[in-house]
């Protein structure tokens, strides 16, 4: 099951932090006292390694060698008080170790990795002792892991993809400035506090956190082609979660996140108070409101709930290695060329833009984990599918990376999305796709129509084994009835199946929204962004979601809620 | 080493004056206090029972970690949490909902963070819902465990929770507890991985180092209460090499302090570390004996303290298993043969076995196994385990099992019982001198017909090995010869021994030694520390021969700095 679009992860600190350019490293501890670059010492030993062990019977056609470097420190507290912290920052080797040919090597049934290795930066001799050794390591399982390949691959009928294990790709030499963080932690504190504090107040919030953090991952990469990237990317993130619940029982959360790659481009205290007195009333509504019945019929999703849509339901299936492994569904494989959306509609990822009006996209980046600068693909061109997304690991008919091989350390590449951008020409107004809807709805015999306003993720499945479907997870859902009125009702989930659902869908509109979050799959966690307009859906269908029947608490809160709490509030504002 | 009975007795007096009843008012205090008697008043759903007991732990840590690798930093962490723990109890000390494990994931003891700040209204509101919640699963699980009761052959009336007396401790620390910085573990930690810088036949390393401070209050609706500040500090160095034939060779060396000031002379600890380096250079080398040996191994120092913590320990420990709705599966798990040896003898005749957490120093240095009162509020006593090699009880806490009705001050994590310090004393008369030792090693020599004996220095514990476990337990091991002469032997294995082998040692010092280690997995942030304070033993006889492991080739590369030209780096 390909997991999800989770859009928030708890514990994520804030941090001011300033940018410094720093090419080299300057030892800390060690007795060196020479600065010396990181990736030149990395080069080097690859070059001795690569170079000894091509006297072996079995040599090494590709190593590379991508050092991982995570700093973060993060504040997470409820109701205005800080209950964990944390300040941490550690540095991981990956190696990606080849032996047999592009056409044939030690990863043709998967890349089983090894793992990371703890390594420091901090000294030459450090750097290559650690690369010296796991190299070895390495090179040991990849020679076992050809031999068990070439076993295998004489008792399996033949292929019908003979596109190789593993694409060429031209040789980069980029270096990124590396950003430091700097800990301020009093400040994420006083804004912990400071948004936390209006929970308080509201009698009808059973839980909240609000996580602020920062994370500043720099990442060294060499290759046996002569690639040398250093990379470095920071966020801040501020996560805010409340819940309440229903007089039946029903846990209702809302979820908010803000993201930036620096401190002063996340909102203003103001904007995200406002923000949470909104979330806080929303809440005591959907209490009030009435749950829905399964159903069938037309709906609008809002940009940022289409965002999820697309990233859950044709994201996943343009991922070019899900079009080769034999155990995956496949769907869009055959349909290029074919008309998968109206052709007024395109979809493209691009991890080179950086900001879409002025919000930022944390699915940037410069280079990918295989060392390949990110390009601009354009998945589907006026209704037609036209490519896929691709990592080094090719497929018949696309034999190159489009530089989107992602992945968190300790885990193997795979292709994976970056800022996805679904545009539409000739977009509807907001209220003429409201209008469209109400249309519909009547053609349809129903009653009301549904627009969904927020979602909280979602996930799919694209294998064969279980059914290929979808589930999105909406917050916040209105019936709108062809009157005109709208309702607010709670407890459904959007499912389907990706063909029929993409078939049914209509219209765009001209209101762009933007989700960021965290995309998880077998490569792990990975920022991604996704910018769709809101769309009609002539049919969706949804299911009641699931559903806890705890009583609320036997005795009444012991603290009176005042807003008088508020006095004595640090001011988190420079 | 020195003489046990003679320092155990000047300790045990030193120790009377630690605990000093009476608490100070906080605010910490006051909002548990005033919700612990809110709920124990009022907090019940209709047709359910009240709550007959609560207790609240709260636990305020703060970690720093960090790892060196040749004079380099690897990673830092610096953590700090404060939690509360909810135990909720219904029914009667007889019959609770405790002791079972339902199908569902549903806990009647929950633990929730708590703010770090304190505030009383926001501890009171935190401290409300988490009871609540602790409430309701323990009237769902009392609910559902006497139903699964009715449906099982009752065979005994084992109660589900001992009635102890009240007791109330209060310790506070002799400095600003907030200002202890315990980033000062980290500079001794890269000293020693400095160490490492000339040593290229060490293929890898890593020195942990990590400071931890903690503050536990306690306390429970039957009038216990504790307020406690502690500290455990440690530097854990790893090694792993190979031998040209593969063979995975590791060790380590750990230093434990109680402050994270009082780590022995750096000096000192860079001699460990070195000796460590130098004996795996050495067993590099050395060739491994052909032969299968079968006679008599005397165990010293921490590898004699090793052999009781693996053999022995697990076994004085009375656990209740908790039942579930399946009585079958319930049936089948395994029990402690202890419990059905009261009276038996289960080690040699020469030992005594005392755990006793209130001794607090030894040698001058802190025991890591000391206490005053347990996690569940029982002070902390001395249990007389073992004499002259019989059984005399266990180690137990307020869960009652079989005969064991009430605590030994034992519950010390996850509910478990764990020892303190555990003190093996030479019965009277019965300690050898070092010399006497050899004698009646050499005795067995001739008797067993062998050219030489073995002594075993060094055990690993499982739970401190950084390089997975495909080497040999023995981490220091010598043939010895009649004539004196000792020969590091290459890595072997130990076979045949068990927990009867405890009842074949023939012989026992006079002299103990102190080994301070970590009880159960050692990868959380807080470990249970325990010292074993114990003599060498010497077993009549043990089979020795060549480990066999499956062990990777030695790296294809040679080492970078093994290279002339790469040492300009």
């Amino acid at each position: 099951m390909r997991n999800l679009m989770r859009q928030l992860t708890n514990r994520l600190p804030i941090v001011v932090f300033f940018l410094g350019l720093s090419l080299a490293s300057q030892p800390v501890l060690g007795d060196q006292i020479e600065a010396f670059d990181v990736l030149d010492v990395m080069y080097e030993e690859l070059q001795r390694s690569f170079q000894a062990l091509q006297e072996q019977d079995q040599p090494p056609y590709y190593i590379s060698y991508e050092v991982t470097q995570d700093k973060t420190l993060s504040v997470s507290g409820s109701y205005g008080e800080i209950s964990f912290a944390s300040d941490t920052s550690f540095r991981v080797l990956d190696i990606d170790l080849r032996v047999g040919s592009y056409d044939l090597d030690n990863t043709h049934f998967g890349d089983f990795g090894g793992g990371s290795t703890s390594i420091s930066i901090e000294s030459p001799r450090a750097i290559r002792n650690t690369l010296w050794y796991a190299t070895n390591t390495r090179y040991r399982n990849a020679v076992t892991r050809l031999s068990n390949v070439v076993s295998a691959m004489q008792s399996r009928v033949e292929e019908v993809d003979k596109s190789g294990d593993f694409a060429p790709a031209p040789q980069e030499e980029f270096r990124a400035e590396i950003v430091e963080l700097q800990a301020d932690k009093a400040l994420f504190e006083a804004k912990v506090k400071r948004y936390g504090l209006p929970f308080k107040r509201a009698e009808h919030i059973i839980s909240n956190q609000v996580s602020i953090g920062g994370d500043v991952e720099t990442r060294w990469f060499v290759n046996s082609d002569g690639t040398k990237v250093q990379v470095s990317e920071p966020y801040y993130r501020i996560v805010i979660s409340a819940s309440s619940k229903a007089e039946d029982g029903m846990i209702l959360p809302r979820y908010m996140t803000y993201a930036s790659s620096t401190v002063e481009g996340l909102p203003e205290d103001a904007i995200i108070l406002q923000d949470i007195e909104n979330m806080i009333e929303s809440l005591e509504q959907l209490r009030e409101a009435p749950l829905v019945d399964p159903y069938t019929g037309p709906a609008i999703l809002s940009g940022r709930a289409a965002g999820v849509f697309f990233h859950e339901i044709l994201g996943h299936r343009l991922e070019g290695h899900r079009q080769k492994a034999e155990h995956e569904g496949q769907t869009f494989k055959a349909k290029l060329g074919e008309y998968v959306l109206p052709e007024n509609f395109s979809v493209s990822f691009d991890p080179n833009m950086r900001t879409f009006g002025s919000t930022e996209l944390i699915g940037s980046y410069n280079y990918d984990n295989q060392g390949v600068r990110g390009q601009r693909v354009v998945v589907v061109e006026d209704g037609i599918l036209t490519g896929f997304l691709m990592s080094r690991l090719p497929m018949k008919g696309f034999l190159s990376s489009n530089g989107h091989g992602r992945k968190n350390f300790g885990l193997p590449v795979v292709a994976r999305q970056s800022n996805m951008f679904v545009e539409v020409e000739d977009p509807y107004s907001p209220e003429e796709l409201q209008e469209l809807l109400l249309v519909r709805v009547r053609e349809q015999g129903k009653e009301f129509g549904l627009y969904f306003d927020d979602i909280q993720g979602g996930f799919t499945i694209t294998q064969r084994t279980l059914p290929n479907a979808f589930t999105v997870t909406p917050i916040v859902v209105y019936r709108l009835y062809t009157d005109g009125h709208k309702e607010l009702v709670r407890g459904v989930n959007l499912i389907g199946t990706p063909l029929t659902t993409f078939s049914r869908v209509e219209a765009g509109g001209s209101d762009y929204g933007i989700f960021n979050g965290m995309c998880g799959a077998e490569s792990g966690q990975i920022p991604v962004s996704a910018v769709a307009p809101s769309i009609l859906v002539s049919q969706i269908e949804v299911q009641k979601a699931t559903s806890s029947r705890g009583r609320p608490p036997i005795l009444s809160n012991p603290v009176e809620n005042s807003s008088e709490t508020s006095f004595h509030l640090p001011s988190t504002e420079p | 080493m020195r003489n046990f009975r003679a320092i155990i007795l000047v300790v045990a007096a030193l120790v009377v004056t630690t605990a000093v009843p009476g608490e100070s008012e906080d605010i910490i205090i006051e909002a548990l206090t005033d919700e612990l008697e809110r709920s124990m008043n009022e907090l019940q759903l209709e047709d359910a029972p009240k709550p007959y007991f609560i207790g609240y732990t709260v636990f305020d840590n703060t970690q720093y970690t960090e790892s060196f690798f040749v004079g380099t930093s690897v990673r830092d962490d610096a953590i700090r949490a404060r939690t509360l723990r909810v135990e909720v109890r219904v029914g009667s000390y007889e019959l609770d909902n405790r002791n079972y494990q339902p199908r569902a994931n549903r806990s009647s003891a929950i633990t929730q963070g708590l703010p770090f700040t304190d505030d009383y209204e926001e501890l009171r509101r935190a401290v409300w819902r988490a009871t609540d919640v602790a409430y309701k699963n323990a009237i769902q699980n009392f609910a559902s465990k006497n139903t699964a009761l009715e449906n099982r052959r009752q065979e005994d009336s084992l109660s589900d929770f001992s009635v102890e007396k009240p007791f109330r401790y209060t310790s506070k620390p002799e400095v600003d507890f907030d200002s202890i910085d315990l980033r000062m573990v980290r500079d001794p930690a890269n000293e020693l991985s400095k160490l490492f810088q000339n040593a290229p036949e060490i293929y890898t390393s890593v020195v942990v180092a990590t400071g931890a401070k903690r503050r536990r209050l306690f306390m429970n609706s039957e009038g216990s209460f504790h307020d406690i500040y502690e500290q455990l500090c440690r530097i854990r160095t790893m090694a792993f090499t190979q031998a040209d034939d593969g063979t995975e060779l590791q060790d380590y060396t750990t230093e434990y302090s109680t402050d994270c000031i009082d780590f022995p002379p750096v000096s000192e600890m860079k001699s460990r570390v070195q000796h460590m380096i130098d004996r795996l250079q050495s067993l590099r080398l050395a060739s491994p004996p052909e032969e299968v040996y079968n006679g008599p191994v005397m165990f010293e120092g921490q590898a004699a303290s090793e052999i009781f913590r693996r053999l022995l320990l697990p076994r004085l420990l009375a656990i209740r298993v908790p039942m579930t709705d399946n009585p079958r599966s319930d049936s089948l798990r395994p029990r402690n043969p202890f419990l059905d040896k009261i009276g038996a003898r289960v080690i040699s005749a020469k030992i005594d076995v005392v755990n006793d957490p209130t001794v607090a120093t030894f040698e001058d240095r802190p025991l890591l196994g000391h206490y005053a009162v347990d996690r569940q509020g029982v002070p902390a006593q001395r249990t007389h385990l073992i004499d002259g090699g019989r059984l005399q009880t266990l180690l137990s806490t307020r869960s009652p099992v079989d005969d064991f009705k009430s605590s030994t001050g034992s519950s010390r994590s996850g509910g478990s019982a764990i020892p303190g310090n555990v003190f093996l004393i030479p019965q009277e008369g019965e300690g050898l001198t070092d010399e006497a030792m050899q004698s009646e090693m050499e005795f067995l020599m001739q008797d067993y017909g062998v050219e030489y004996g073995i002594v075993v220095r060094r055990l690993a514990n499982q739970s401190e090995l950084a390089f997975g476990n495909r080497t040999s337990n023995v981490l220091e091991a010598y043939k010895v010869f009649p004539d004196g002469r000792e020969e590091l032997l290459p890595v072997i294995e130990i076979t045949g021994y068990n927990d009867r082998t405890l009842r074949d040692i023939v012989a026992v010092s006079k002299d103990v030694g102190r080994y301070d280690t970590v009880y159960g997995y050692s990868g959380g942030a807080w470990v249970t520390p325990i010292s074993i304070v114990c003599p060498s033993i010497l077993i009549e006889e043990l089979t020795v021969r060549k480990m066999r492991p499956i062990s990777p080739k030695p790296p294809v590369v040679p080492h970078p700095y093994a290279e002339p030209e790469a040492l300009s780096n």
